[in-house]
């Protein structure tokens, strides 16, 4: 029963890590750029089910992530351009995408006859590294989580070092005054369209990045990886902003990295609890709103609390003295 | 206030049950993808299945369900769960089969892996066959009794063509095209294949097809499942010419003339037996997997006979055949 516990700990920051780099995605798309994109729940189970049969074709697991990378930026460029040069509302445009590219997952479950396609002994980024793990004397449950923790952990670093930077280019942030003032970006000689595009790309690469990992790490990819995923990123950012520190830049990225190991770990906490509700994993996104609302409310209502007691306290030193008769 | 105590008390009860069998019996996680009657009836009939073979909840096994509510990530880190606290997982549907499969290989305790309402296993990589599946993974295919279907139709004499209608976008659909196709035409007749891709096409595919067509076959296909009021209405136009509506799903009694489908419930009788086998020692590769075998046959005379068409004794006269 010790797996459980290990588990229990370690389960959420491999999940966590490939989450960070879907958040990010959908932080350049609905924060920086301020755009409603919703083609990543097209777009993600289209690069598992991708990722999944590129390798069972003989690819290197690693060029496998590339394509899906250079896919992820092609959608994003699409998206853009049907909003930007068809005059499509970016809602209904990220519609568009989402339903074109979960097409392109079904085409290619329909030539991997009908089914969802499951990597098993075919190589993946993680394997090379759990196998020399375990030759070197560690279990396959330490050697597994460890190699998903390590590759995982080091692109995320990557990623989120390279984001830092670029968004503190000229190009960046022209990227981030197009997002954050239309016209006043315009009036100072900033391609709106064009950063628009970049930033999609940049956004759904991000996206391809999560989605090829993810069916990697997870072994199988499915036409229903992209279920309930806007959910899982905005729920992300949220909790980051709502409890961590997100005043610059670089500590809104930070918080979006610890937001995600806070929301897989309050899923990982909510499974625990529904082992002691008979049936109880049949409300778990009820469970999951409700918990979602506690997490999020209490920061901003300790915070009122707080307010009130400091604005009291100013009343009552600032109060005038009462004028004696 | 006392509903609540009731329910508190009830709480108490089943966490106190829980400490209790986990010390002495094995635990057994069972994962779906969501909450459908299909998928529900498989886990009841798999409990009853435990059961028959003197394996009971709470007694010397513990269940523990888990349903994901049809998310995917959720799929993946409950199956990541019961894959690391479980001595033996269950997987209703292919994704939650395949999650829990790749969790078992994550944790690398080799714990048995059983599937049930999945399609096509092999496909899926699940198992290498359906008689030896090797490794740690075996269960039960939903894969609609087409072969048994077929073989039922060739009580009608003069069936030349056979027109198989299937949604494009449904992989079970695709799968049961690709099995159909050779039998239909071993036994002699012609096959057309008639995809669509939405429910709202089954009306004109339906009264487009030649009036050479004397058979139209239908998968377990959930679009045309739901809507086979227009496979109705399409075969009404064809006067002259009506089809043999044959449907791979009982569900589909209405608009058809024979209507066979899987029963989950037994399908999960099945997989409980199955898990109750390896449960008792037997390895999980020494486990074939399994199809339905107990499929619900349904005959509707009523329709039949305002199109027409008479249905041969050696149809009414099978055995466990609900005649409407």
């Amino acid at each position: 029963m010790s797996f459980e516990w290990l588990n229990f700990f370690f389960s959420p920051i491999s999940n966590g890590l490939i989450f960070v780099l879907l958040a990010l995605g959908v932080f350049i798309a609905f924060r920086v750029l301020d755009i409603a994109d919703l083609s990543l729940e097209g777009l993600f189970p289209f690069v598992t089910v991708l990722t999944c049969f590129l390798i069972r074709q003989g690819w290197h697991p690693l060029l496998a992530v590339l394509l899906c990378l250079l896919i992820g930026a092609l959608t994003g460029v699409l998206n853009a351009c049907l909003a930007l040069y068809l005059k499509i509302p970016p809602l209904l445009s990220g519609i568009i995408m989402m339903s074109a590219t979960l097409s392109f997952a079904l085409v290619f479950i329909y030539y991997n006859g009908g089914s969802p396609s499951l990597l098993g002994d075919y190589p993946t980024l993680f394997k090379w590294l759990s196998k020399a793990l375990i030759g070197a004397g560690l279990t396959t449950f330490w050697g597994t989580i460890l190699s998903k923790i390590i590759v995982v952990g080091a692109i995320v670093a990557l990623v989120m070092v390279f984001l830092y930077f670029f968004f503190g280019t000229e190009l960046g942030l022209a990227i981030r005054a197009a997002g954050k003032n239309r016209q006043m970006a315009r009036a100072n000689g900033i391609s709106v369209k064009k950063m628009t595009i970049i930033g999609l790309a940049l956004s759904s690469s991000a996206v391809a990045l999560a989605a090829s990992l993810y069916a990697q790490a997870n072994l199988g990819g499915t036409a229903q990886d992209g279920q309930g995923m806007i959910v899982i990123g905005l729920s992300i950012i949220f909790l980051g902003e709502a409890i961590l520190p997100h005043h610059s830049f670089k500590t809104h990225l930070l918080a979006i990295f610890g937001g995600s190991f806070i929301y897989w770990y309050i899923i990982q906490i909510l499974m625990k609890l529904m082992d002691f509700i008979p049936g109880g994993s049949n409300y778990l996104t009820l469970w999951k709103a409700l918990l979602l609302v506690l997490v999020l409310a209490v920061p901003y209502l300790v915070l009122q609390v707080k307010k009130r007691h400091a604005h009291r306290k100013e009343e009552e030193s600032d109060a005038p003295m009462p004028e004696s008769l | 206030m006392k509903k609540n105590l009731m329910i508190l008390a009830a709480l108490t009860l089943s966490c106190a049950s829980l400490v209790a069998c986990n010390s002495t019996s094995k635990t057994i996680g069972v994962l779906k993808i969501g909450s459908f009657d299909a998928l529900n009836n498989a886990e009841t009939g798999f409990v009853k299945g435990l059961e028959d073979a003197g394996f009971a909840n709470g007694k010397n096994i513990t269940l523990k369900s888990d349903n994901a509510n049809g998310d995917g990530a959720t799929d993946t880190a409950m199956a990541q769960t019961l894959a690391s606290s479980c001595d033996m997982v269950l997987g209703i549907s292919t994704t939650s089969a395949t999650a829990l499969k790749a969790a078992v290989d994550a944790v690398g305790n080799a714990i048995p892996v059983l599937f049930t309402a999945t399609t096509d296993p092999v496909g899926a990589g699940l198992i290498k066959s359906m008689k030896e599946p090797g490794g740690n993974v075996t269960g039960t295919s939903d894969l609609g009794p087409i072969e048994a279907e077929i073989n039922l139709l060739k009580n009608f004499t003069t069936i030349d063509t056979v027109a198989f209608l299937f949604t494009q976008s449904e992989s079970n659909s695709v799968v049961q095209e690709k099995i159909a196709q050779p039998l239909i035409e071993q036994a002699g007749w012609t096959f057309v294949s008639k995809p669509i891709t939405a429910a709202n096409e089954i009306t004109s595919a339906v009264s487009s097809l030649s009036s050479d067509v004397d058979v139209l076959l239908i998968p377990t296909d959930n679009t045309i499942a739901e809507n086979m009021a227009n496979v109705k209405a399409g075969n009404e136009t064809r006067t002259g010419h009506p089809l043999i509506v044959a449907g791979c799903d009982s569900g589909m009694i209405d608009g058809s003339v024979i209507a066979m489908g899987v029963d989950y419930y037994k399908l999960g009788v099945q997989t409980g037996a199955m898990a109750a086998k390896i449960l008792n020692g037997t390895k999980p590769a020494d486990v074939p997997a399994e199809y339905n075998t107990d499929a619900v046959i349904k005959v509707n005379k009523t329709w039949a006979t305002s199109l027409g068409i008479s249905i041969p004794s050696g149809i009414t006269s099978t055995s466990g055949v609900e005649i409407i």
